[in-house]
């Protein structure tokens, strides 16, 4: 299926080298296309959080092969150039992973924006990933530290949607929240995600959350050697 | 690629055959030319003409280049041929193999003695695990041991018990009792750094939680006492190489203060007399004890910790509590000393002589006057800047030359342990031996000890800084490595650094002293601590005050450098814990202060 | 019993615990559960003063922390260890082993530090279990598990310690209460709290 905004074509990881080396995540294909959300699923250790950082292209793949909108992205020996980040953004289990501390969230953006799609202003962009995010927009002149979780997780997705992904990667989204906040956070995940058509990879334990996706995919423990 | 192991194997490969490229071809790397070195030694009448130098040349056989000299004193060095002395023009070889044996005997007793300190300073520690009380730190006691310098300790001994109370012969080595001084001066010192140590280790280690599982479950006391022994053997294990290889550099300074025969009174006549065979030779014998050491300290750590374990999976024991308080108040008084010292000095002259020789302290020369009439006051307080200006210079350079090398990963791993292994005072003998003695030298032979364990440091921050969240997401973001760098790891890696940099600073100032004692940095009339101790050692029983003043400088800045490093084990109020992040082990390596 | 540094940090009436019961102790983080544990094992922190009487007859106690490595000499072989701090026979300290599900001879030889942890907290148990204590206190034993590890220690729980061992934990998480209790306690701003066992499920002997 050509039609597919993310191909992950037998990808697998190892942590470490040598002697000590051990496959992180198992041999693992799936297909998202625009619109669809798919929730990976599968035990602790089983590389859940390794999938994500590959798609996201912050390591390379082991072996296999990941494509977006049709071209190459990540493979053993490369990176995704950095021309083209704008196509894969990602919402971490940990929201400050997504804002430089000393800066505000806006500043964040801003520099996100300008490098990734070369605007000069991002006002507009900023104000509607806000809107898409369920994010009020006074708390972009704040700091991450001065959030909540749940107004760090929206600062989060709003960061990543402002740049229009094709692919947007959400690991563990909830995981660092309470019940209630984690419901209002997926939901404004799940909403944005549709209304502007992005594909969705959600990384998650919870079966619940798994449950409200396109599909489901279940990735296996990769075999221990010790 | 910048951390691969193999990189790390290679790296150590290259370093240890450029050592040997450089230890063979000394003699060419030397400034002077040899010829008339040698000439200017052995035939003190002739002229040094063309002739006569091209004769001796042809002699030495110092003609082709580096590698050539190098590969030809290799062959004879593996056949026990050492070559012949430029001085005296005999063989080398049977000199070395002298001072060695008596350098050895030396050392087996300053273990000796190092090793009753050491338990003793430790017993307390194993009597509180015993008795199930709380553990307190080291306390004052380890800290008055390690503070003071070897080559001070051994001035103070042979002044009050050799030459004051006439107890013990103060120089030369002719029976059991002209060791005993030098042992005590050796062995104190790193008996204390190492009951120091491994006190700490045992009171942070009796705070794990296993002691007290294991107490709940009954086992016996002497069960409970090894295993705490153990695990704090095995955390400090790695700086028991760094005791071994301060006493190495250490019994330069004392077999020069006691006039023994040993090594390293070899290796500082052969760098004074630039006489590079003979310095050559007691290098690689030096070499190869340190590498004897290397291999002690590997045994040692396999055997505490019985084989490699995977990377964080044995965090550091706590710190012991306490002392912090106390700490504080001891930096705080010697550097507020220090400050009157330098206050009340530096409008003074050091170098006018205009005051009676030897004049005794009053109220006009608080400290006296030294052998020429200078005033002390002054010169001790310019010795100050003298001494510190330098160290603070060392200091940067470390800290910029450990940013390098940690950017490129596993490729420094061979220099830095060569690094760590050379004891300062030994690479003052040679950067001496080839520059002539100066301040310069004497600086960089500091350099050359300082930057490992800034740049351990520094990696450890890198390493911390690209593991933190945001850093690793910047990518996402468009932000190019390069940038990432510069503008992210950077900043958060430089204000640690320098504070790291700036608690070495006392320890650097205190080996820049022992090379100047040595007379291997500053020289004459340059008012430089060490250097005013040598002067003064002299008049030592006409005028005790020459010698005091400058040493009571000096001491205070050792109390300063321990307090310090104590007061390092304390974070910052507002700096969070991160203990997912992975720290080396040897990250912060603690300032052995007597190990200049 | 109290305890406390001027504020009550814990106050207990009456706590009297029988031989082979399962107590658990769950309560929100704060509210005295450490403490609680420190009474019984009776070791305060220092500072904290302590008034009115703990009676108990006995000398050894398990226990079981939140890591298992915590229980356990990073350093000294896994096998070796054991049977040195509860002076067992060899052939004792492996069939514990076993009971636990580490009966793999390497896994013996290795130190904590190599072990997972999840096997470090079955080797937790099997050092409880191997000092004979009669009470056995863990202390949030399951919170630093995932699922499936965390239901695999619940059940040895149960089928390891012994029927004359009391096992006390306490914890945050109410599936270990649910999993594990024969008496469920809760405590809340220092006050314990007895929750009847409901109906329908008999406490099991």
């Amino acid at each position: 299926m050509s039609d597919a905004e993310l191909t992950v074509a037998q990808v697998s990881a190892v942590h470490g080298r040598g002697g000590r080396a051990r496959q992180a995540l198992a041999p693992t294909t799936l297909e998202i296309r625009a619109g669809e959300s798919v929730a990976v699923v599968g035990p602790s250790g089983a590389g859940k959080s390794t999938l994500a950082d590959i798609v996201l292209g912050l390591r390379p793949p082991a072996s296999g092969e990941v494509r977006v909108s049709g071209t190459a992205w990540c493979t053993p020996g490369s990176l995704p150039d950095r021309r083209r980040r704008r196509l894969v953004q990602g919402v971490s289990q940990d929201p400050t992973a997504s804002f430089v501390p000393r800066w505000t969230i806006r500043r964040s953006i801003e520099q996100a924006v300008r490098r990734l799609t070369g605007e000069t202003d991002a006002a507009d962009r900023i104000r509607q990933a806000a809107e898409l995010a369920h994010l009020s927009p006074e708390l972009l002149d704040r700091r991450t530290t001065a959030l909540s979780g749940g107004q760090a997780q929206r600062a989060a997705i709003a960061r990543a949607l402002a740049v229009r992904p094709a692919v947007l990667v959400a690991d563990e989204p909830t995981s660092a929240l309470d019940p209630a906040t984690a419901r209002s956070v997926c939901a404004a995940l799940f909403a944005s995600a549709a209304e502007t058509g992005t594909a969705l990879l959600l990384v998650t334990h919870d079966p619940e959350l798994a449950a409200r996706c396109t599909r489901t995919v279940r990735i296996v423990a990769p075999a221990q050697h010790r | 690629m910048r951390n691969s192991p193999v990189l790390g194997h290679l790296s150590r490969v290259l370093s240890g055959v450029a050592l040997m490229v450089v230890a063979g071809a000394l003699p060419w790397l030397s400034r002077t030319d040899p010829a008339a070195a040698v000439l200017r030694a052995r035939y003190a009448e002739l002229e040094p003409s063309p002739e006569a130098l091209a004769a001796v040349r042809d002699e030495l056989g110092l003609e082709g280049g580096p590698l050539d000299s190098s590969l030809r004193w290799w062959s004879g060095a593996v056949r026990g041929d050492f070559g012949t002395s430029w001085v005296s023009g005999g063989e080398v070889a049977p000199g070395v193999w002298r001072a060695l044996g008596v350098s050895a005997t030396l050392t087996l007793f300053a273990v000796c003695v190092a090793l009753v300190v050491a338990a003793a300073l430790v017993a307390p520690a194993c009597r509180r695990v015993l008795r199930d009380r709380p553990q307190r730190g080291s306390g004052p006691v380890g800290v008055a041991l390690t503070a003071l310098p070897e080559f001070l300790l051994a001035s103070a001994l042979l002044v009050v018990v050799a030459v004051q109370l006439r107890w013990l012969p103060p120089y030369g080595w002719t029976g059991p009792d002209t060791a005993i001084l030098p042992a005590l001066s050796l062995g104190i010192p790193a008996g204390g750094l190492l009951g120091r140590l491994l006190a700490d280790a045992v009171a942070g280690v009796a705070e794990e939680r296993w002691v007290h599982v294991w107490r709940l479950s009954g086992a016996p006391r002497r069960v409970i006492l090894a295993g705490v022994l153990r695990r704090a053997g095995a955390a400090v294990v790695d700086q028991l190489g760094f005791v071994l290889i301060g006493l190495l550099g250490g019994a330069v300074a004392v077999e020069q203060v006691f006039a023994i025969p040993g090594l390293g009174r070899h290796l500082l006549g052969s760098a004074n007399a630039q006489d590079i065979p003979s310095l050559q030779a007691g290098v690689l014998v030096v070499a190869v004890a340190a590498a004897l050491v290397g291999a002690l300290t590997s045994l040692a750590r396999r055997l505490l910790r019985g084989g490699p374990l995977p990377p964080g999976s044995l965090p550091p024991p706590p710190e012991p509590r306490g002392d912090g308080r106390l700490a504080r108040w001891t930096a705080g008084t010697a550097l507020a000393l220090l400050l009157l010292i330098l206050v009340t000095g530096l409008p003074r002259d050091p170098y006018t002589i205009a005051h009676p020789r030897l004049a005794a302290p009053s109220p006009a020369l608080p400290f006296g006057a030294d052998a020429s009439g200078r005033d002390l006051l002054a010169r001790v307080a310019h010795g100050t800047i003298g001494t510190l200006t330098p160290a603070f210079l060392i200091v940067l350079g470390a800290i910029v030359v450990g940013l390098l090398l940690a950017m490129l990963g596993e490729v420094s791993r061979g220099p830095a342990e060569i690094a760590n292994a050379t004891p300062p005072i030994l690479a003052g003998v040679i950067v001496a031996a080839l520059l002539g003695p100066s301040v310069a030298g004497a600086a960089l032979a500091v350099l050359w000890v300082t930057w490992p364990p800034l740049t351990t440091h520094a990696a450890s921050l890198v390493e911390e800084a690209r593991a933190m969240p945001h850093v690793r997401w910047l990518p996402l973001a468009g932000v190019s490595s390069t940038e990432i760098w510069w503008r992210h790891v950077l900043p958060s890696t430089i204000p640690r650094l320098l504070r790291h940099g700036m608690l070495r600073l006392p320890g650097v100032a205190l080996a820049l002293a022992a090379l100047g004692f040595l007379g291997l940095g500053a020289q004459p009339p340059l008012p430089e601590w060490g250097l005013l101790i040598s002067e003064g050692i002299d008049y030592v029983e006409r005028a005790p005050w020459t010698t005091a003043a400058p040493a009571s400088a000096l001491i205070l800045t050792s109390v300063f450098a321990v307090a310090l490093a104590g007061l390092r084990r304390r974070l910052p109020p507002n700096a969070p814990r991160r203990p997912s992040l992975t720290v080396r082990e040897d990250a912060e390596v603690s300032i052995p202060a007597s190990a200049v | 019993m109290c305890a406390g540094d001027g504020r009550r940090l814990l106050s207990i009436e009456e706590l009297d615990v029988a031989a082979g019961e399962r107590v658990v102790v769950t309560g929100p983080s704060g509210s005295g559960k450490s403490l609680l544990l420190s009474t019984l094992a009776g070791r305060w922190p220092a500072g904290l003063r302590f008034t009115g009487e703990r009676r108990a007859s006995f000398t050894r106690l398990g226990t079981i922390p939140q890591r298992g490595l915590d229980a356990l000499h990073p350093l000294s072989p896994l096998g070796r260890q054991l049977r040195k701090v509860t002076g067992r026979r060899p052939d004792e300290v492996v069939s514990a082993l076993a009971a636990v599900g580490l009966t793999d001879p390497d896994l013996r030889r290795r130190r904590p530090a190599e072990l997972s942890g999840g096997q470090a907290q079955r080797a937790a148990v099997a050092l409880a279990v191997l000092t004979g204590a009669p009470l056995v206190l863990a202390d949030e034993p399951t919170s630093a598990l995932d699922h499936e590890a965390r239901d695999r220690v619940l059940e040895l729980f149960d089928s390891v310690i012994g029927e004359q061992q009391t096992l006390v934990v306490v914890t945050h998480d109410p599936a270990v209460a649910e999993a594990l209790a024969t008496r469920h306690l809760t405590l809340e701003a220092g006050v314990l709290a007895e929750i009847p066992a409901r109906s329908g499920e008999v406490a099991r002997p």
